[in-house]
């Protein structure tokens, strides 16, 4: 029950961040300098034409009433219409949106995976040389470019020794695992070297409260009382370093899926930049906005499910 | 004896801390070293090497790391390290213009959010809920679309959205300073709004924005050199890491490795010098970073 | 009553415990040369000030120390050194022979765990026994420690618990394993006055009925000298006087003991005034020469500044680490003299 009226909460704080990101959307066509017609349409364009994408576009009326119109075409699921595919932009961005969630999805899990592990180790092994190398790691990871480190996995593992495949998407959810597996690792390793730092020392805090002195009182092994006991705890603090991290970690997929050639959205939102396809660049920024939030929103169900007290 | 001392105590191991010498601090003295040489290099570009940026020799293209070329050719026979060298000139300014931009206007809205609290505050932390529903590189990316790209442009995308990081922390921490004594004090003096942002409240909450400014040029010239890999920064033949990477792509095929490992180890250069900068300075100014 | 047990063998020996911190100010000799025995089935009391090293010794017996700490000496249970022992058997130890409860029971249970949880698995580290049994077994120990409604409590989370709900809960975890042992480090110091007693009279009633011995912590000597059989006072890391507790408490042989019985309301009534012990506990870095509570001491002279006083007996299994044994004796029989005349 409580954690229904946390959701109904969390939910209804969303809307004026949900009003905020139409705003945004929508304004963002005021900041092509110049009348984005005639750029649309080139220099020579006839007056016909111009006057016809205006009124599609809906800019031959005043910015409030060009707002309602397009609040009531979103309520409507209507995006507009793509310039460059001349089809609406919803069922464009549909399309691609799989392709994209998988990366987004599968990145987290790779990221948990390697952070786990090598937080728990470091934390161990706290100022040891395991500790220090794992940490520098992390600083070298942080300051390298997603899209060199993907170059870097290409030429090792697809080139040099053929065990990946250098883009696509593959069929099927084994082929797709498989097929995504380098783009995936290449957006989790910068997220997990934000989450190591942060889940190693929560881990080195959580070690030395009271309640992990009862655990081992008890008798309980080593193992369990990490993974039970101290992991659990440790971790509530990292999901929101997590939360916070969410718009670096789906932005990074935009890159990579340029570099690893994936039909998503961020290839997409590309391809449509140079072909001047502003409705389809508006579309694509509201649905990666829609996707942050949602992703906010499961950590912080995740956030609910791991810490009882949470009834704010 | 030791309780009642504590309190002076403290303050004078701050200050002790403070004034360490910068050999006991490694990580400021790699960074600044780090950084230093590559600004050297930069700098120094037409002195170190015999060719241009752009100076083209198609006969001499996709050659491998040689005597002459110590890390290889391009597609048009272009010298990568000398690529590499005029390049850091653009990339160094990826990391730092932006930043620096950004940093004032963090500060200062941050500041004037946190002092005067009430209207300006909600309509600020409204503003940054929504800017930070956008993944970042693609609110970027969208406005460098309506924009047009360009070096230029890209500047002004990141202008236009990164000051929130500076602006969350600056009002955290006025919020707290404002009741502090030293401001109270200041305004039974008289002193004026600007006075005491200035004089007396910036001066004492700005630390963690300083270790900050490090980790974001970090990000921002992650960024740069990102929105440039993607076609949307500088434009050709500019000589500029992320770029090289774009162009030098195609050629990993026939194993021609060098046009975008070199640069990349660039940024990470930079990257971690920068790094290192900051975690010394979080050390020297004794602030835990925030994310 | 107790007196004849002395040729029972002792179930836990310690024997000249030393447990030090290395810390980036020094060596904190934290416990510092204590032996003690404990009986089966009694309650064994260990009281001082806080920071005299009673936590520092609980945790050394099951080796529950930071690892900046090293600890020398032996704890013998049942004759087999615990400080040799492997990290399995320690663990078999831990919880199934000596269990420990602690000080802040508001701490000291995890809060993302449910109740049932963290009693169960303290059952199945013991026993091999299935998740169901265990958490029946749970049901049991919440009601043996009497918590009301007991059911609906398995299913809930430390933060729906009262801090002395919470210590039974404690409670229940450390008799999960049915030991021999348990180690009580000030269970009642973080509760409410009316919580103290009730959590009390429920550590002996269990002592009872399960014949356990128990180690009770406390710096409250009026808590030891209501439940305890025999008692060590501790000081500075050092044991300085240990005997019955009515035998301690009616004729101290160290003045620190007199000191603390002096501070006492209940007790020290009879010195007709409370008196706390002047100064402060001195740092276990530098700890003073000679006999550590020299300097607080109205008893003190040249002697106990250079020599260190052992803990020799002085009443029938009554011992006490003090040179000046004449006077303190003298000072004894005067005021038991003074209260013989005013009552």
């Amino acid at each position: 029950m409580d954690k229904l009226g946390f959701l109904g909460r969390r939910l209804l704080q969303l809307v004026p961040v949900a009003v905020g990101i139409t705003i945004v959307v929508f304004l963002m066509l005021r900041l092509i300098p110049g009348d984005p017609v005639r750029i649309i349409l080139g220099s020579r364009a006839t007056p016909e034409a111009i006057a016809s994408l205006q009124r599609s576009l809906g800019l031959d009326k005043p910015l409030w009433e060009q707002y309602i119109l397009f609040l009531g075409n979103l309520a409507r699921g209507d995006l507009g219409m793509s310039l460059l595919y001349r089809q609406p932009v919803r069922a464009l961005v549909l399309e691609r949106l799989p392709a994209t969630l998988w990366l987004v999805a599968y990145s987290a899990v790779l990221a948990v995976a390697i952070t786990v592990p090598l937080a728990i180790v470091a934390a161990r092994r706290k100022d040891r040389a395991v500790d220090q190398v794992i940490r520098g790691g992390t600083l070298l990871t942080l300051a390298m470019p997603s899209f060199w480190v993907g170059i870097i996995f290409m030429m090792f593992f697809s080139l040099r020794l053929d065990i990946f495949p250098v883009s696509g998407l593959g069929e099927g959810v084994r082929d797709r695992l498989y097929h995504l597996f380098l783009p995936s690792l290449t957006v989790a390793l910068s997220l997990s070297a934000i989450l190591i730092r942060s889940l190693r020392s929560s881990i080195v805090a959580v070690t030395l409260a009271d309640f992990v002195d009862t655990a081992r009182a008890k008798g309980l092994t080593e193992r369990r009382i990490m993974l039970k006991h101290i992991l659990r705890n440790a971790l509530i603090s990292t999901v929101t370093i997590l939360g916070v991290n969410i718009g670096f970690l789906i932005g990074g997929t935009v890159v990579i899926e340029n570099l690893f050639a994936i039909p998503g959205l961020g290839a997409l939102m590309l391809s449509s930049i140079s072909g001047r396809d502003y409705p389809m660049v508006q579309g694509i920024t509201l649905v990666f906005a829609v996707l942050v939030v949602a992703v906010n929103i499961l950590t912080d169900l995740t956030y609910a499910i791991i810490d009882p007290r949470v009834r704010l | 004896m030791a309780t009642i001392q504590a309190a002076p105590a403290a303050s004078r191991a701050t200050i002790r801390e403070a004034s360490r010498p910068l050999w006991r601090n490694p990580s400021l003295l790699m960074g600044a070293t780090l950084l230093a040489i590559v600004a050297g290099l930069a700098i120094f570009a037409p002195l170190l090497t015999p060719y241009g940026p752009i100076d083209q020799d198609l006969l001499n293209a996709h050659k491998p790391p040689s005597w002459a070329h110590p890390f290889g050719t391009d597609n048009f026979g272009r010298d990568v390290l000398t690529r590499v060298l005029y390049g850091a000139r653009i990339d160094l300014m990826i990391g730092l213009v932006p930043t620096a931009i950004t940093f004032v206007t963090g500060v200062l809205l941050g500041a004037i959010a946190g002092y005067y609290g009430g209207k300006i505050d909600t309509i600020l932390m409204r503003v940054v809920d929504v800017a930070v529903a956008f993944p970042f590189i693609v609110l970027l990316i969208a406005i460098i679309a309506m924009l047009g790209p360009g070096l230029r442009n890209m500047f002004i995308a990141i202008a236009l959205v990164g000051w929130i990081s500076y602006a969350r922390i600056v009002r955290g921490e006025v919020l707290v300073a404002r009741n502090a004594e030293y401001v109270l004090a200041a305004k039974t003096l008289g002193f004026g709004d600007a006075r005491i942002i200035f004089g007396h409240v910036l001066p004492n909450v700005i630390t963690p924005a300083i270790v900050f400014f490090m980790s974001d040029a970090v990000l921002n010239i992650l960024l740069g050199t990102a929105l440039s890999f993607l076609g949307l920064g500088p434009q050709a033949p500019t000589a500029e890491w992320g770029r090289m990477i774009q162009e030098g792509r195609q050629f990993i095929v026939s194993g021609e490795w060098w046009m975008t490992t070199i640069p990349g180890l660039a940024i990470l250069v930079v990257g971690v010098a920068f790094s290192l900068i900051g975690d010394g300075l979080a050390d020297l100014l004794r602030v835990e970073e925030r994310v | 009553m107790t007196n004849g047990s002395g040729e029972i063998a002792p179930i836990l020996q310690i024997r000249d415990l030393r447990t030090s911190f290395v810390t980036s100010a020094g060596i904190v000799r934290a416990v510092d040369g204590v032996s003690f025995d404990v009986r089966p089935g009694e309650i064994f009391g260990l009281v001082g000030e806080s920071g005299c090293g009673k936590s520092a010794t609980c945790r050394s017996i099951i080796r529950l120390l930071p690892s900046h700490a090293t600890t020398e000496g032996e704890v013998l249970l049942n004759g087999e050194d615990l400080l040799t022992a492997g990290a399995e058997a320690m663990r078999q130890v831990r919880g199934g022979e000596i269990s420990m409860i602690f000080q802040d029971p508001m701490s000291a249970l995890n809060p993302v765990l449910r109740v049932g949880e963290q009693v169960a698995e303290a059952v199945q580290a013991h026993r091999g026994v299935g998740r169901r049994a265990a958490w029946a077994r749970a049901l049991e120990l919440l009601r043996l420690v009497g918590i009301p409604a007991p059911e609906r409590r398995l299913r809930e989370y430390p933060y729906q618990f009262s801090g002395g709900m919470r210590q039974r809960v404690l409670i229940a975890i450390a008799l999960a394993g049915e030991p021999n042992v348990l180690l009580a480090d000030e269970p009642t110091t973080a509760l409410d006055v009316t919580i103290q007693d009730q959590i009390l009279k429920l550590i002996v009633r269990l002592q009872r009925e399960l014949g356990m011995s128990v180690i009770l912590v406390s710096h409250d000597l009026a808590v030891i000298a209501h439940v305890c059989q025999r008692v060590a006072v501790m000081y500075a890391g050092q044991i300085v006087e240990q005997g019955e507790v009515r035998t301690v408490l009616r004729a101290p042989r160290h003045p620190y003991t007199m000191g603390l019985l002096a501070s006492l309301p209940g007790i020290g009534a009879r010195e007709r005034y409370l008196q706390p012990i002047a100064g402060a506990p001195p740092s276990l870095l530098d700890p003073p020469s000679g006999c550590r509570f020299h300097p607080r001491c109205t008893y003190a002279v040249e002697q106990c500044r250079s020599w260190t006083p052992e803990l020799l007996p002085v009443g029938p299994g009554h011992g006490a680490a003090c040179w000046r044994q004449d006077a303190i004796r003298a000072r004894v029989e005067t005021t038991r003299i003074a209260v013989r005349e005013t009552a």
